[in-house]
C-alpha cells in the first residue's frame, strides 16, 4: 500500500511538473516535498469550454455606422442564450449559451456611434465631432463614414485632444464586462482590438486581458493611431503589465487578407531580418493566432498543400482590403506554412517566431456570436439573414481600387460561418481561462463545438485511451495540446493519444488526422497528414491514409442533413512511424465532421432564393488543435 | 476617487440623466409651441404608405405581413416620424450650438440633485425579485451516473444490447462504471446544473433526464452520442435565491428593465402632441390603392 502510494505521488509531482513546463518556465520549479493528500496536485485542466473572442458591437465605427445598434449588453446577452432582436429587427437565439466571450471593439475612435447617436457633449466641442454627428443626424451616414475612413487610411486621429472621448466609452466597455462576468458560469473578458493595416493589409490583432475593470481602466487602450507596427504594440502590453501588474496577451486574426505582413520575413517598419530578439518578443505577446473565423479559414491552402484534399476550406485568397494578391505572399498568409517556417526559424536563430497556439472566433459585427451555419446572422448588420440581394451579393473586400486595376472582391456568400475558441481550463474564469490561452492548451473550430483532447508523450499505450484516468496519465507523462517534446530518448518515437467527441447538438466525425511538420538535415521543410480514426469501420492503408470519403447525407433543397454515418466519438492512438530525433517537428490534430449544408443553403431553403453558384451547398465542418513540437 | 465623480461613471445614471436631458431639451425645444398646446402636429398613415410598408415587408419575408406585424410597421413608421419631426424641432439638423449650451446648463443643474440617484432603494430590487423569479431563479441540478452505448457502431442490437445491460445494472450495479462503451464524458455527475449538463450531454438528452424517475437504473434515453442509462440518486430544484446574494444582477436586470421603459416614456410624451390618423384599408392588397399620399 504504502509504495502504491510513493508511485501516485512520484506520479502527482510529475503532473506539476508538466503543468509547469508548459507555462513557460521549464526547470526552475523544484519537485515539491511528498504530502500526506494524494490530491493536492490534482489540478490538471477537466474541462473544454467555448467562447468567442473577438465580437464588435455597435462600439466599432465601421460596424455601428453601418446600422448595428446592438450594443455590449445585448452582445453578452445572446453570448449567454437570451433572446435578442438583431439590428434589423429579426429575433435570433443561440442553441446553447457560450461560456465565455471577449468583447472586441474596434478601438480607433472607439464608441463613436452611440456618441453620435446620444450627441455627446463632448463630442460636440470637436469640429470633427460635430461635423460627423451632424451628417449623421441629417441622414447622410455614408458621406459621415467616409470622413472617418479616410481618417483612420491616413492613421490621422480625427479627434486628437479628444482622448478622454476613448478612455469614457472604454470605461463604459469594461462596466458592460464587470455587470455581465458571473465567474463559473459565464465569463465576460476584457478586451479590444488592435486595427493595424498597414496599406491595407490586414494586421489586426485582438487584446485580451486577463484582468478586471480596475486594471484595465488605469490604461487608455493602444490604437493603430499610436502605431502599426506589432513591435510597439508589443512594447505597449509590457507597459501595460508593468504598470497595473496586471496580465495581457494578443491574437492576430486573418493572415489571408495581410498579403504576406502576417508571416513575414522581414520586421514591419524596419524591413530587417529576424532575430531571435524578435521571435522571443512575438511568442512573448502574441501566443494565439485566430485560424478561422467569418473573413476566412488560413490553416492551409491548397496551393501550399496540393495532397491534403481537405486544404481548401472556405479559402478567401484573392487580396487584401487594399491591393490584390501577388505571386508569393500565400507562403507568408497561412498556419501550417507558418509552423513550418518557425522550425526553419528556430533552427537559424534558437527561437521560433511562429510557434503559436490555433483558437477561432466570428469576428461578427452584428454584435451576435453566431456561428452555426443553420444560424448564421452574417459579417455586418445590413447583411443579417433576409431575402435581400446584399446578403449573398454584398461586397466585403475589393471596394477600394486595386493600384494595378485588378478584381480582387469577395462577397459575402463567400462568408464563413466561423468560428469558435475552444479551452481546456479547471473552472469558467478570466483567470482560468487566460492561463490556458497563454499556454496554448486551446483549439478552433469553425464554429461547432466539437471536442478533442491530445497528449503526446513516449510510453503511452493503447490501451491508456479508453482508462478513465486518461488525462491524468497525459499531463503527468506527456504534454497536452500547445506542450514541447525534447530530446527524444534512444529508439522512441512519439506516441499521441487523442479523444474526439462531437457536438452534442451537431454532426457526427468523418475522422481525426495528424499533420506533421518538419525540417530536414538540409533544412527543407516537409509535411504529412496521417489519418488516425475514421468513421463507419473504413480503413487507414499503409500510408497513413484512408481516401475513401466518408460520405454526404445532405439533402440541398430541404437543408438538412441525417447523423446516419460519421462516428460520434472517435479515439486514436497513433506513433510516428517515420521519426527522425535529430529534426525538428511539429504535430497537430485536425478532426473533421461528416457535411452539413453550408449556411447559404439553409438561406436558399428558408428565403426561397437561389443557391449562389460559386460555393459549395455543403461544407465540413472541423476542428485544429494547438501543435505539440518536438525539440531535439 | 471623490464620491461624486464615482456618481458620474455610472452608466445607468449617463442614462437616467440622458433622458432626463432629452426631456429637458424637448421642454425647451418646443418652448415656442408649449405656450399653444392646442397647436397639435397631425401625422397621416395613409393607405398607400401602408401599402408601401407591407410590400417592403413581403420584399423580405416572402410573404403578406399579418395584421400583427403590419400593426407593428405602423407603429415603427409613426415612431420614426414623431422622432424625426422632434430633431427638425430641435434644430439638430442645424447649427445647435443653443442646444449644447441648453444641456450644459441642464447637466449642471441635475448634477446638484444626483445622489439621490445613487442606487435603487432595497424595496424596489426586492419587489423586481419577487416579480420576475424566472429571470433569477437558479438551475435545477442532479446527480446520477450514466452508461453509453455507440448506436453506431452497436448498429442495429444497441437497443437490445441497453435493455439486457439495464436489466443486469438493475439487479447488480457494481460494475457500472465499467459497463457500456467509451466515450469522453464521465460516468458519475454530482450535484450537477441543467445548464452544464446540457453542454456536455446536449440538449436532447437534458429534456429526457427532466423525465427520467430517480432512485434506480432507467432508460435508455437518447443523445448526440448515442444511448444512455442513467441513475438519478438525486434532484435539487432551482431554488431563488435571496437579494443578497444576487444583488449585483438584480441590479443588472433592473437597469436595463428601466432603460427601455424610460425610453418608452420618453417617447409616449412626445407622441402625446400628435394627433394621429391611420387610414388602414379593409383589404391590404387591394390593387385599387393610391399609390399617391399626403402627409401633413
Amino acid at each position: 500500500m504504502r509504495y502504491i502510494m510513493q508511485i501516485l505521488l512520484i506520479v502527482l509531482t510529475a503532473a506539476t511538473f508538466a503543468l509547469a513546463q508548459d507555462a513557460g518556465n521549464p526547470g526552475s520549479i523544484k519537485p515539491p516535498k511528498p504530502e500526506y493528500s494524494p490530491y493536492l496536485n490534482y489540478n490538471y485542466p477537466d474541462n473544454v469550454y467555448f467562447g468567442d473572442t473577438h465580437v464588435h458591437t455597435a462600439y466599432s465605427t465601421d460596424a455601428g455606422m453601418f446600422g448595428t445598434s446592438t450594443g455590449p449588453d445585448e452582445a453578452y446577452r445572446f453570448a449567454k442564450g437570451e433572446i435578442v432582436t438583431s439590428s434589423t429587427g429579426v429575433r435570433t437565439r443561440l442553441l446553447r449559451p457560450l461560456d465565455f466571450i471577449v468583447i472586441t471593439d474596434h478601438v480607433e475612435n472607439l464608441g463613436l456611434s452611440p456618441l453620435i447617436s446620444e450627441s455627446n457633449s463632448e463630442l460636440m466641442k470637436s469640429d470633427w465631432g460635430r461635423k460627423v454627428h451632424d451628417l449623421v443626424k441629417s441622414g447622410k451616414g455614408d458621406e459621415a463614414y467616409r470622413m472617418w475612413g479616410m481618417a483612420m487610411g491616413s492613421r490621422k486621429d480625427p479627434l486628437v485632444g479628444f482622448e478622454h472621448l476613448t478612455r469614457t466609452m472604454w470605461e463604459r466597455l469594461t462596466t458592460a464586462a464587470e455587470e455581465h462576468n458571473e465567474p463559473g458560469k459565464f465569463t465576460a473578458v476584457i478586451g479590444y482590438e488592435w486595427t493595424s493595416s498597414p496599406g491595407g493589409s490586414n494586421l489586426h490583432h485582438n487584446i485580451i486581458f486577463r484582468d478586471d475593470k480596475e486594471s484595465a481602466d488605469r490604461i487608455v487602450p493602444f490604437s493603430a493611431y499610436d502605431s502599426e507596427d506589432p513591435e510597439d504594440l508589443w512594447k505597449w502590453l509590457a507597459a501595460y503589465e508593468e504598470k497595473t501588474g496586471g496580465r495581457v496577451l494578443s491574437a492576430a486574426h486573418n493572415g489571408n487578407l495581410s498579403n504576406g505582413l502576417m508571416f513575414d520575413d522581414v520586421t514591419l517598419t524596419t524591413r530587417k531580418p529576424l532575430t531571435r530578439d524578435y521571435a522571443e518578443r512575438r511568442m512573448r505577446w502574441e501566443p494565439l493566432y485566430e485560424v478561422t473565423q467569418i473573413k476566412g479559414d488560413g490553416e492551409a491552402h491548397p496551393a501550399l498543400s496540393p495532397t491534403d484534399e481537405f486544404a481548401d476550406f472556405e479559402t478567401w485568397d484573392r487580396g487584401s482590403f487594399g491591393a490584390a494578391k501577388e505571386d508569393g505572399m500565400i507562403q507568408r498568409e497561412y498556419a501550417r506554412e507558418a509552423y513550418k517556417r518557425g522550425l526553419q526559424y528556430e533552427e537559424k536563430l534558437g527561437a521560433n517566431p511562429f510557434k503559436f497556439g490555433l483558437i477561432g472566433s466570428s469576428d461578427a459585427h452584428t454584435g451576435l456570436a453566431s456561428t452555426t451555419e443553420d444560424n448564421f446572422f452574417g459579417k455586418i448588420a445590413d447583411l443579417e439573414p433576409s431575402a435581400e440581394d446584399q446578403r449573398f451579393n454584398g461586397m466585403i473586400t475589393g471596394y477600394l481600387p486595386d493600384p494595378k486595376g485588378r478584381d480582387y472582391a469577395i462577397y459575402h456568400r463567400q462568408a464563413s460561418a466561423s468560428g469558435l475558441a475552444a479551452v481546456w481550463a479547471r473552472e469558467n474564469t478570466r483567470e482560468a481561462l487566460w492561463d490556458a490561452m497563454k499556454r496554448k492548451e486551446v483549439f478552433a473550430t469553425t464554429g461547432t463545438r466539437l471536442r478533442v483532447r491530445v497528449f503526446g508523450g513516449w510510453d503511452f499505450k493503447p490501451e491508456e485511451v479508453d482508462r478513465w484516468d486518461f488525462a491524468k496519465q497525459g499531463y503527468s507523462r506527456g504534454v497536452p495540446m500547445g506542450g514541447d517534446l525534447r530530446n527524444a530518448p534512444r529508439g522512441k518515437a512519439p506516441v499521441f493519444m487523442i479523444r474526439s467527441l462531437r457536438d452534442p447538438d451537431g454532426a457526427n466525425l468523418d475522422r481525426v488526422q495528424i499533420i506533421k511538420g518538419w525540417l530536414d538535415k538540409n533544412g527543407k521543410t516537409h509535411e504529412k497528414i496521417y489519418d488516425v480514426a475514421v468513421s463507419d469501420g473504413r480503413k487507414i492503408g499503409k500510408n497513413g491514409r484512408c481516401k475513401k470519403p466518408v460520405g454526404n447525407t445532405v439533402n440541398v433543397k430541404e437543408a438538412r442533413y441525417k447523423n446516419s454515418i460519421g462516428d460520434p466519438v472517435l479515439f486514436a492512438y497513433w506513433k510516428d512511424p517515420d521519426f527522425d530525433r535529430a529534426q525538428r517537428a511539429f504535430y497537430y490534430v485536425r478532426v473533421i465532421e461528416i457535411p452539413t449544408p453550408r449556411w447559404t443553403t439553409y438561406d436558399a431553403k428558408f428565403f426561397g432564393v437561389a443557391l449562389p453558384k460559386d460555393v459549395p451547398t455543403s461544407i465540413q465542418d472541423r476542428a485544429y488543435t494547438s501543435p505539440i513540437w518536438y525539440t531535439p | 476617487m471623490s464620491e461624486m465623480t464615482k456618481i458620474l461613471k455610472e452608466p445607468l445614471l449617463h442614462f437616467l440623466i440622458l433622458g432626463t436631458v432629452l426631456f429637458a431639451v424637448y421642454e425647451w425645444g418646443a418652448g415656442g409651441r408649449a405656450a399653444n398646446v392646442s397647436q397639435i402636429e397631425e401625422i397621416v398613415i395613409t393607405e398607400g404608405r401602408i401599402y408601401s410598408l407591407s410590400q417592403k415587408f413581403e420584399k423580405v419575408w416572402m410573404r403578406p405581413p399579418t395584421e400583427q406585424e403590419l400593426d407593428g410597421l405602423i407603429e415603427g413608421h409613426i415612431r420614426e416620424d414623431v422622432l424625426y419631426r422632434e430633431a427638425l424641432a430641435m434644430g439638430l439638423d442645424r447649427d445647435d450650438v443653443i442646444v449644447r449650451r441648453r444641456m450644459r446648463q441642464k447637466m449642471e443643474f441635475l448634477s446638484e440633485d444626483l445622489a439621490s440617484l445613487e442606487k435603487p432603494a432595497e424595496d424596489t430590487l426586492r419587489a423586481f425579485l419577487a416579480a420576475h423569479p424566472d429571470k433569477f431563479r437558479k438551475s435545477a441540478r442532479f446527480s446520477f451516473r450514466q452508461v453509453y452505448l455507440n448506436a453506431n457502431d452497436r448498429g442495429q442490437s444497441a437497443e437490445t444490447d441497453a435493455l439486457t445491460l439495464l436489466a443486469r445494472l438493475r439487479k447488480r450495479d457494481g460494475d457500472a462504471a465499467n459497463a457500456g462503451d467509451r466515450i469522453m464524458i464521465e460516468h458519475s455527475f454530482k450535484n450537477e446544473t441543467e445548464s452544464e449538463i446540457e453542454r456536455t450531454l446536449g440538449s436532447q438528452f437534458l429534456k429526457s433526464l427532466r423525465n427520467t424517475p430517480q432512485g434506480s437504473w432507467h432508460g435508455p434515453i437518447m443523445s448526440g452520442f448515442g444511448l444512455h442509462l442513467v441513475h438519478i440518486s438525486e434532484r435539487i430544484d432551482g431554488e431563488l435565491p435571496e437579494l443578497p446574494e444576487i444583488r449585483d444582477i438584480v441590479i443588472r436586470e433592473w437597469s436595463a428593465v428601466m432603460r427601455k421603459e424610460t425610453n418608452e416614456a420618453f417617447y409616449q410624451s412626445l407622441r402625446k402632441r400628435y394627433k394621429i390618423t391611420v387610414e388602414k384599408p379593409k383589404v391590404l392588397s387591394s390593387p385599387q390603392l393610391s399609390m399617391t399620399e399626403t402627409e401633413k
